[in-house]
């Protein structure tokens, strides 16, 4: 299997054991070949980030040993096939690290099965050296590979039996520490792609558009998968554009709509965006982020296209703009984002990107218990047929007007992409343009009172106020964890809702914090740069990562120490 | 004899706002052939939905009084598909011109053919850019001059209908609005075939495009009569592409089940107007234990 299988594996078994795992794949813009890691990183309490040491390095190809060999912490191993490979004609040899060579490919065959299982028997392997359970392994194995037949399922368990045999006997205890059972409550493993699909589902999505585009693909793939059985026609459309006219149209007529992409497919977009804006016609729209411009790095991580979100499009419109921090939130955020765009008849654009999109993490069974549908103003049926007459665009206090859909009787409207009136015919009058205008951004003050405030991590009072968004949340949580241990108090003021910026909340916390930090994955400090146009606050450092990787813990952890000793 | 009241009229359609067109546009013709077809075939308003493209024929937008919905331009049939998977019991009909469906909208105009989407597409196809002032159009003949080609546009044009017979379509015709009743017939057919119906309908620009006038397409318009296509796509191309006709009436016709006809969840409940609850999701999170 690949890579990606195999890693999925080794979560999965580690995450059987009882304990909380989080991992994070790097891999190129290749189908075949290139260099492919898979990072699983686990802990008996919650696994929020990724690092850049290891435990164990299995290096399946020399490459590996190349690139990654320093990685291994002290104490660590590597894990090889011992026929295919010699580290020390690659990298120079290190003392302080174990050397588990065993012949992968040959075991595989030996076990019953076929050299391809060689990275099972590194499973195997792997999972000795850890000192976990081999019965957990097989578990795992054999669930994975039932779909292939009970043939293959059975020989991939015996290679990891034989795998984990081999290195028990020949390096006991080598780590000389255990992955120990945990007698943890029931977690899933889930990404967060997946995990807001699941949100959209719940949410009572119907319609979904979209065109390939990674990182936000397996979003289509895994919606085109479960949706029909929920009630979701999936359409692949043509391009991103017919992708987000479609979701459009569906949301004219009725239905609850989404469509999914990375910024380069948004940017196909945006012309539309303000479609929906114009015609005030409910619209989700998920940006997976990943390093731009133009095709930029396919794979990697980056959140750089905040400003681009919040400005997007040609003129003024209303628009939310929403960034979950974790698989959790895609989850929650998947929902009410459907909700959202229904009760103030807009754009909502849900900011995720490839770190959050992909990496896998161990969170409580997301529960449908405090959501619920709000469909927002919208003329029934029964009402419908009571009307004798109806303005679509009818101006109001808080700026929403009742919407009807094709079908109902008595209704009947324009919605319409030139500037219009109340009934929805074009109108060029200065009078009615400023008036609308006007109505629109209304809609905006409406949903700021409603929209929730951003996270205040940690105490409200602390020397150090990190500031972020997105998936630098588990590296920023993480690091506080350090400096808490190196005995600095630090808080993290995290915004959840971009737009309407919540000028008023961070301007209080902000205001009484003493240092200000903001991480961010980008090169300008996006969100730093509108903190200070918002509230006229600039923050007081900036740590910035612009290389595709996440932030690891550490990294955040040494740049605060250094400001603050 | 009494008149029902419930009769559907030509009239019922209008929005009581008067048309802005140009004189002698053929946009007022279709608009008129348009409206009577409706109201022939007794299409409630209500369950009728149109979706026009940018220019001038999108300006239609504001004449008929139906469910509306004037998009970007080259942007309206995806609205238009995703309305019919809506609410399937909907009539859905797109209206725009040459340069709306042909020059921005191209791809969307194929990927509707191939997808048999139950949709009816009538478009205005007057052979020049109108609300932009005058410029060369996708189907402006070699040699055009306009102020965007002054030196005369140097593609061939293209051949909307051979096009759409090439993509599959299953019901392909041409109009003209110089013959209105036949223009009413051609989109009444359009409107009853089940599946993607495109109807390309000749109109000069009286504004803009001097070559291509009623008389020029006088001497180009003919009907075809009765066994011409007969049922074969491939006679279908060859009629379409006969040199210095516009053959005019049904290309080719075939039965084919439509796009929303094959979807997953079936479309056999109106979707928009369901009521909806927070779904179950425990089925789907035990993929992730």
């Amino acid at each position: 299997m690949g890579i990606k299988s195999t890693g999925d594996v080794m979560t999965r078994i580690i995450a059987e054991h009882g304990w909380c795992v989080y991992d994070y794949s790097e891999y190129p813009s290749l189908i075949r070949g290139g260099h492919n890691t898979y990072h699983v990183r686990a802990g008996t309490s919650a696994v929020r980030s990724t690092v850049r040491s290891a435990q164990i390095l299995v290096a399946l190809n020399e490459d590996t040993v190349r690139l990654d060999f320093p990685v291994v912490a002290a104490g660590g191993a590597i894990l090889y096939d011992s026929d295919e490979l010699d580290p020390d004609t690659v990298a120079a040899h290190r003392d302080d690290v174990h050397y588990i060579g065993l012949p992968l490919r040959a075991l595989a065959v030996e076990s019953g099965g076929s050299a391809v299982y060689f990275d099972t028997v590194a499973i195997g392997a792997s999972l000795a050296a850890l000192a976990g359970s081999i019965d957990i392994a097989e578990r795992v194995v054999a669930r994975h590979f039932s779909s292939k037949g009970k043939s293959v399922a059975e020989s991939n368990a015996a290679a990891a039996r034989r795998g984990f045999a081999y290195v028990r006997e020949r390096w006991p205890n080598v780590l000389g520490s255990e992955l120990t059972v945990q007698d943890a409550p029931k977690r899933i493993v889930i990404a967060g792609n997946e995990a807001l699909g699941i949100g959209a589902i719940a949410g009572g999505l119907q319609f979904f558009a979209a065109y390939p585009m990674t990182p936000a693909t397996s979003l289509l793939q895994y919606l085109a998968r479960v949706g029909p059985d929920h009630g979701v026609v999936v359409k692949h459309a043509e391009d991103e554009i017919g992708a987000v006219n479609m979701a459009i149209g569906g949301a004219y007529a009725g239905l609850r709509t989404m469509t999914g992409t990375s910024g380069g497919g948004f940017s196909l977009m945006v012309e539309s965006l303000g479609l929906a804006a114009m015609t005030e016609t409910p619209l989700v729209i998920v940006n997976a982020q990943r390093p731009g411009p133009a095709t930029g790095l396919p794979t990697w991580t980056e959140q750089s296209d905040l400003r681009f979100i919040v400005h997007a499009a040609q003129g003024e419109f209303p628009r939310i703009v929403l960034a979950p921090g974790n698989a959790s939130e895609c989850f929650t955020l998947g929902a009410e984002a459907l909700n959202y765009a229904e009760r103030f008849q807009l754009p909502v654009i849900i900011l995720t990107d490839k770190l959050l999109a992909e990496s896998q993490e161990s969170v409580e069974p997301f529960s449908t218990k405090h959501l619920t549908i709000d469909r927002g103003k919208r003329i029934t049926l029964a009402a419908a047929k009571k009307l004798s007459s109806y303005s679509r665009y009818a101006v109001a206090a808080d700026g929403i007007s009742p919407q009807a859909v094709p079908g109902l009787p008595n209704t009947m409207f324009l919605a319409n992409s030139d500037e219009h009136d109340e009934q929805g015919f074009s109108d060029e009058s200065a009078g009615n343009r400023q008036r609308m205008v006007e109505k629109r951004a209304s809609k905006l003050t409406t949903a700021a009172d409603e929209l929730p405030q951003p996270m205040l991590h940690g105490p409200p009072e602390a020397e150090v106020t990190f500031v972020g968004w997105g998936s630098t949340m588990g590296a920023v949580l993480d690091a506080m964890d350090i400096l808490a241990r190196r005995g600095v108090r630090a808080n993290f003021l995290r915004f959840v809702v971009l737009w309407p910026f919540p000028a008023e909340y961070a301007e209080a916390v902000l205001k009484r914090s003493s240092l200000t930090i903001l991480v961010e994955n980008n090169s300008q400090g996006q969100l730093g740069g509108l903190i200070r146009e918002m509230i006229g606050e600039e923050l007081n450092f900036h740590i910035l990562k612009y290389d595709g990787r996440p932030f690891v813990p550490g990294e955040i952890a040494e740049q605060v120490l250094e400001l603050v000793t | 004899m009494k008149k029902s009241p419930k009769t559907i009229q030509a009239l019922d359609f209008a929005t009581g706002r008067r048309p802005t067109w140009c004189p002698g546009c053929g946009d007022n013709a279709i608009w008129t052939a348009l409206r009577t077809a409706l109201a022939n075939l007794q299409q409630p308003p209500e369950k009728t939905v149109i979706v026009y493209g940018i220019g001038c024929s999108g300006n239609m937008a504001n004449f008929v009084k139906v469910y509306g919905f004037h998009g970007l331009h080259g942007r309206g049939i995806p609205v238009a598909e995703a309305v019919k998977i809506a609410n399937p019991e909907l009539t859905v009909i797109v209206v725009g011109g040459d340069g709306d469906g042909l020059g921005e909208g191209l791809g969307h105009f194929i990927h509707s053919l191939r997808g048999n989407h139950d949709i009816t597409y009538l478009m205005l196809d007057n052979q020049v850019y109108g609300l932009t002032t005058g410029q060369t159009s996708p189907t402006s003949p070699q040699g055009y001059k306009s102020k965007s080609t002054p030196a005369g546009v140097i593609e061939l044009p293209i051949n909307p209908v051979a096009l759409a017979l090439a993509a599959r379509g299953t019901f392909v015709a041409r109009g003209f609005a110089g013959d209105l009743p036949h223009l009413t017939s051609l989109i009444m057919e359009a409107l009853t075939h089940r599946g993607f119906s495109y109807v390309d309908i000749l109109q000069p620009c009286v504004t803009f495009n001097h070559l291509s006038t009623y008389e020029w397409f006088s001497e180009r318009v003919r009907k075809i009569t009765g066994n011409e296509a007969a049922g074969d796509r491939e006679r279908a191309i060859a009629l379409a592409e006969t040199a210095d006709q516009l053959p005019i009436g049904v290309f080719y016709q075939e039965s084919r089940t439509t796009y929303h006809e094959s979807i997953q969840p079936p479309s056999k409940t109106v979707r928009s107007m369901s009521e909806l609850s927070v779904r179950a999701i425990d089925s789907l999170i035990d993929e992730f234990r």
